[in-house]
């Protein structure tokens, strides 16, 4: 075989090991498994296959304050950010090796600045939005300054500054982007639906400012962001028909929220009279159900917006999520366990209890991620 | 200022601010902001005016509501003042009795 042959043959055999190496790599990005993510005291982050009931990866915050608040996952699931540090900093960590990508502290000199929970990352995966209240520590004053949105460059490393700000009502507890990517909407009082650029309010969605005859004004506590499986955000809604006597007890509603972060579209339904607190909502995939969590776990028919099952938990769980399969419920948030629950029965099919001490989960968010399989 | 003596905090503040320029940052009145910008009665009483419906147990909810500051005049200001209140007591159900009270610092 001449020079030239030799060449030749070597490249045929080069681009088939490349060929091959490129057919497993595909393989290999193939496979894909779903994961909840809660974070615990003091300061651990968790990932969990819900399916395999176990704990795959636990990671250490770096200066955490021993807190874990909200926390959004990258678009592709290969990053947490958590608003941590008592809710001076955001921290984006490697959901692998736990190695910290992103970090914004907000306090800057003598201008103490904190989170409310409120963040979210957009759809691109560019840029994120913190909500922040900011206070100028003066020698025997506090000054409060204007409330506002940061927008944070993901790509700044750990010494992130805000890429643009803009002032934003006070009050605001949820931030979330829209699918397009075009909107933010932020809760306080109202949903303010923001120009992500400017800071521009386009449309107030009314809450506080609700037109409901004879009914009170609302009553709404959530911060946490549970709609990884639909894009839908639901909150329960407590409101009294002034029109009924006080000790009616159908005088005390309960209702649901949801805003629909693809079309934009929002609802807020009566489904019950308030006989039990819910403090946080999930829609299920097929947008039948919804499904809510405190002392007890409830569980409410969307199409005649009726509550249909509701099961004493073990304890209080703050926070609830659902698999993409809408197969299982699972709870968590509070103390240190997750537990998992039958959509179906609602009876309880697994429980988690967190490594590390089993340290309290305070107030953390359970994300759902779907990513490449960890090793 | 020579025969007058600073008898307390903000005496005192305004006596050391003198010297630098920065006498107009002391003034008579302050505002409290952080921790005490939130305020839910918490741990008493539920919204149905009883007891059953308050967090169960006690211990899941205890640093629920004191991270996020809910409980200002019933437990530590941990996002500002007392940051290390839960300091090696990670889990409120086995560490409660750990938790301490708090006292101003001077």
């Amino acid at each position: 075989m001449g020079k030239i042959g030799i060449i030749l043959v070597g490249a045929f055999l080069l681009s088939q090991a490349l060929l091959s190496q490129v057919g497993q790599t595909e393989a290999q990005a193939a496979e894909t498994t779903e994961y909840l993510i809660t974070g615990t005291k003091p300061g651990y982050i968790h990932i969990l296959d819900m399916k395999k009931q176990e704990v795959v990866r636990s990671h250490k915050v770096p200066n955490a304050g021993r807190t874990i608040f909200s926390m959004a996952p990258s678009p592709d699931g290969k990053v947490v950010y958590i608003m941590t540090n008592r809710m001076k900093s955001l921290v984006g960590l490697d959901i692998d090796t736990g190695e910290q990508l992103f970090r914004a502290d907000f306090i800057e000199g003598n201008i103490r600045r904190q989170g409310f929970f409120a963040f979210d990352v957009s759809r691109d995966g560019r840029e994120l939005y913190v909500y922040q209240l900011s206070t100028e520590i003066l020698l025997s004053e506090y000054k409060q300054l204007p409330t506002r949105i940061a927008v944070y460059d993901t790509s700044s490393g750990l010494n992130a500054r805000p890429i643009r700000t803009f002032e934003a009502p006070r009050r605001i507890h949820m931030l979330m982007k829209s699918k397009d990517d075009n909107w933010l909407y932020a809760m306080g009082f109202d949903i303010y639906k923001m120009n992500p650029e400017t800071g521009e309010i386009v449309e107030t969605l009314p809450l506080r400012n609700w037109t409901l005859e004879n009914r009170s004004l609302p009553d709404v506590l959530d911060f946490w962001p549970l709609w990884d499986q639909t894009d839908i955000f639901s909150t329960p809604v407590y409101s009294v028909k002034t029109d009924l006597a006080a000790d009616d007890p159908a005088a005390y509603k309960t209702g649901l929220l949801t805003l629909d972060l693809e079309s934009g579209k929002y609802e807020i339904n009566d489904f019950e009279d308030t006989s039990v607190l819910i403090f946080s909502t999930v829609i299920s995939p097929n947008g039948k159900h919804a499904f809510g969590t405190y002392t007890q776990l409830s569980k409410i028919d969307l199409d005649s917006n009726r509550l249909i099952g509701r099961i004493d938990q073990d304890h209080t769980y703050y926070a609830v999520n659902i698999a993409a399969d809408g197969s299982q419920v699972y709870v968590g948030g509070a103390a240190c366990d997750v537990a998992t629950y039958d959509p179906e029965t609602l009876k309880k099919i697994g429980q988690i209890f967190l490594p590390k001490g089993c340290g309290d989960q305070s107030t953390a968010s359970l994300r759902m991620i779907q990513r490449e399989t960890l090793k | 200022m020579k025969s007058l003596k600073p008898m307390n905090l903000k005496a005192q503040a305004l006596k050391s601010a003198s010297g630098d320029g920065a006498k107009r940052e002391v003034v008579a009145m302050q505002t409290v902001a952080g921790c005490a910008a939130t305020m839910d009665p918490g741990w008493e009483v539920d919204a149905f005016g009883g007891v059953a419906a308050l967090c169960q147990p006690m211990e899941a909810d205890l640093y629920g509501c004191s991270d996020p500051c809910w409980w200002p005049a019933q437990v530590p200001d941990v996002m500002n003042s007392y940051p290390d209140w839960d300091m090696d007591k990670a889990n409120a159900g086995a560490d409660w009795r750990q938790l301490n009270n708090v006292f101003p610092k001077r």
